[in-house]
């Protein structure tokens, strides 16, 4: 007896501690739950009040006095960021303290979450810009440079500068500092090239002959555009340094709207030595690497995804002229177009996403933009007719062709199409845009 | 001997027992550590100081977001300013906003105080200390401390509660009136409400750029103190487009003050191991 009740009361002590253990892992495992149940307490925010990050820009201040405006140097920086659709500009443009350290709380009350200051002196025909660009709402510098250069060059420091708050901010180089060449209309069909917004105009083409369709080489150092300088509708190169001109292909027919490969080793082109014009590539000697398409259609305009896989081309062999695109080693083609009967001009996005062209609606052209399976038509232009568009490098820009005030003139946009602006002085057709900065 | 033998018999089974108990213990305990060091850390004493963002990874996110690349290809007539005081100024009025310590911590013996007392108090005195407009702790709080950045920084939000009352106002009407009904009990409307104020704070200084991507999302880990002033955000979660990671840090910052916490906020906060804030531009068009 008294050895089974011992056993008995060994039995009850272990139980107990055993029960005691069981409770301290129960409690152990209620101190786990929470954290193990539960995560943070997440709270989702979808609805950005502003798609348009505010900034504001005060006029430069000149350290003494300049021929150069203070004001007209900010209007450049100003132009150029509203220009991509994604900045809006805000009040004052004047009378913001702007002392020799940032004073992000007066910057702050004005809305902007990003300010651009510059300082600028000149002497002689130099000049130096000194331009910061502040995060208002992190407080903080992003982007400090300074430039040094001639008064003449002043707009394009300023578009330097520009392109590096771009990078900075979008994380994509802005397209500030390139240009757009284009044909000059009326009577002469010289080929002129002038910055991206318009200024500095100059002709590059003097052959008082008939010129179409430039195009710019990929490293920005030439143009190839066809002309009939010899009387034939021939694919020149010019170089704009010593603006010589050498022919890239001249057969006999048409070789026309040449277009660089985007590692700039090939250029596709209609040409119609065989009969009607078909789509080819040749190498920069004009030698023929690959014939495209084949067929009684006319085949034109041909542009390159920016991977160099396909080309997008126009092609009226289903009766009217449509897009078409096709693997640029060979392959079927397919039709992306099948709206209207009237589709051309079809420019490959540098983001490889959108395709630009443009398409005839109730009897004038627009442009349109739409995805690379020929969905999400988007008509991004209403007033007059536009035609011709080509993507900045960047691609939040096009330019354009448009009548909208009478006569043909070269016109920027957005991506979206809100803002257009016209930008050549004098009436042109066929802008084509630099890649590279010059 | 027999007794002995018996006595043997029966504590090894139990010894047994015991040792895979104690066993699965430790492994418990070695498993979950992470998560049992937090619960720790929640200690019923020092509740008013909610410290919603400990995890490591927050701070040196945060260092590859703020920290702003160096290397740029210079052109020759582009060059770098090398002018330090204007960054290093700038760098050090960075940290003191988004790093706690600076601030944070008088606020903290502060809040500690206030809480404790509250609790010996009667509850409904609490209740209508807590939801007092962040407008008027400011003030006590630049009594206490000279710091002239704090000062700059409370004109600021001033100015800033002027400019837009609504996000603010809406925030501190909905605390007083979730302080009284948090009485009441009904936490979950309490903090709807609170979130609602934090939301429509946060949208109205969000700005994104048009092309942003609406598939990408960002989540920050925020702290804030009873106030409703920001003391830390970091990138928990990037997007991996920098600019929209950067533009919710620009719209949590600029939206400080929030809405000061009810009670109920701060619990649920604490119980859930923190506040955090996924940004998607899913409610674009």
């Amino acid at each position: 007896m008294p050895k089974f009740s011992k056993n008995y009361v060994m039995n009850i002590r272990y139980a107990n501690l055993l029960i005691i253990e069981c409770l301290i892992l129960l409690s152990l495992s209620a101190l786990l739950s929470p954290a193990l149940s539960q995560d943070k307490l997440v709270i989702e925010l979808d609805k950005p009040s502003h798609i348009k990050m505010p900034i504001v820009i005060p006029d430069f201040i000149a350290s003494e006095p300049s021929s150069v405006s203070g004001r007209d140097l900010a209007s450049v920086i100003r132009n150029d960021l509203t220009m991509t659709g994604l900045f809006q500009v805000v009040e004052p443009q004047s009378g913001l303290p702007v002392g020799d350290k940032p004073d992000f709380e007066s910057w702050s009350a004005t809305g902007a979450q990003v300010a651009i200051i510059g300082r600028f002196q000149s002497r002689g025909n130099d000049m130096q810009i000194d331009l910061r660009c502040y995060d208002v709402a992190l407080k903080r510098l992003e982007v400090g440079k300074k430039y040094t250069g001639q008064i003449s060059d002043h707009r394009r420091m300023v578009h330097m500068f520009g392109d590096r708050v771009m990078e900075k901010l979008t994380g994509t180089p802005g397209c500030f500092t390139t240009k757009i060449a284009f044909v000059a209309e009326g009577g002469a069909k010289e080929i002129y090239s002038m910055d991206y917004d318009g200024f500095n105009t100059y002709q590059v083409t003097n052959n008082r002959s008939i010129n179409m369709s430039p195009e710019w080489e990929p490293n920005g150092k030439g143009l190839i555009f066809t002309s009939y300088m010899h009387r034939n509708p021939d694919l020149w190169l010019m170089n704009l340094a010593s603006l010589q001109s050498i022919p890239i292909s001249a057969r006999p027919g048409i070789n026309a709207s040449g277009r660089y490969s985007p590692d700039g080793g090939l250029i596709a082109l209609s040409l119609s030595f065989k009969g009607s014009p078909n789509i080819f590539i040749i190498n920069t000697q004009g030698q023929i690497i690959n014939r495209l398409t084949e067929g009684r259609g006319n085949d034109i305009s041909p542009s390159w995804a920016p991977d160099g896989g396909q080309i997008a081309y126009v092609s009226d062999q289903a009766g009217t002229p449509q897009i078409y695109i096709r693997p640029s080693g060979g392959g079927r083609a397919k039709r992306l177009t099948l709206n209207g009967n009237y589709n051309t001009d079809p420019d490959w996005a540098p983001k490889g996403d959108l395709i630009a062209f443009t398409s005839r609606i109730e009897g004038k052209f627009q442009v349109c933009t739409m995805k690379t399976d020929g969905s999400d038509l988007k008509v991004l232009t209403n007033q007059g007719s536009n035609q011709d568009p080509a993507w900045s490098p960047d691609g939040r820009m096009l330019t354009f062709v448009s009548n909208r005030d009478g006569k043909k003139r070269i016109y920027i946009m957005d991506s979206r199409g809100q803002l257009q602006v016209p930008v050549s002085r004098i009436a042109g057709k066929a802008p084509a845009w630099s890649r590279h900065s010059r | 001997m027999t007794r002995v033998g018996i006595k043997d018999t029966a504590s090894t089974s139990m010894l047994v027992s015991s040792m895979l108990l104690h066993l699965s213990a430790i492994v418990c305990v070695i498993l979950f550590s992470g998560s049992l060091m937090k619960n720790k850390k929640i200690d019923p004493e020092t509740v008013t100081h909610i410290k919603l963002v400990d995890s490591a990874p927050g701070p040196s996110a945060l260092d590859q977001i703020v920290t702003a690349p160096t290397s740029e290809s210079r052109i020759p007539t582009e060059e770098e300013f090398m002018e330090a005081p204007v960054l290093s100024d700038i760098t050090d009025q960075k940290r003191e906003t988004l790093n706690p310590k600076a601030i944070a911590q008088p606020e903290i013996i502060k809040a500690n105080k206030r809480k404790r007392t509250a609790k010996k108090l009667e509850t409904p005195e609490k209740s209508e200390t807590k939801p007092k407009p962040p407008k008027t702790k400011a003030e006590a709080k630049k009594k206490e401390d000279p710091k002239d950045f704090l000062e700059k920084r409370l004109a600021a939000i001033r100015k800033d509660i002027q400019d837009k009352k609504s996000g603010a106002d809406k925030g501190a009407k909905e605390n007083k009136l979730s302080g009284r009904q948090g009485d009441v009990g009904n936490s979950d409307e309490v903090l709807n409400r609170w979130i609602g104020g934090l939301k429509r704070r946060i949208n109205s200084h969000w700005s994104i750029l048009g092309d942003t991507s609406n598939n990408i999302s960002t989540v920050l880990s925020v702290q804030l103190d009873d106030n409703g002033i920001l003391k830390k955000a970091v990138v928990d979660e990037s997007s991996g487009d920098r600019s929209f990671d950067l533009s919710a840090m620009r719209a949590v910052m600029l939206a400080s003050p929030f809405p000061p916490m009810p009670n109920e906020v701060k619990e649920k906060i604490r119980g859930s191991g923190g506040l955090a804030l996924k940004f998607t531009p899913k409610g674009l068009q």
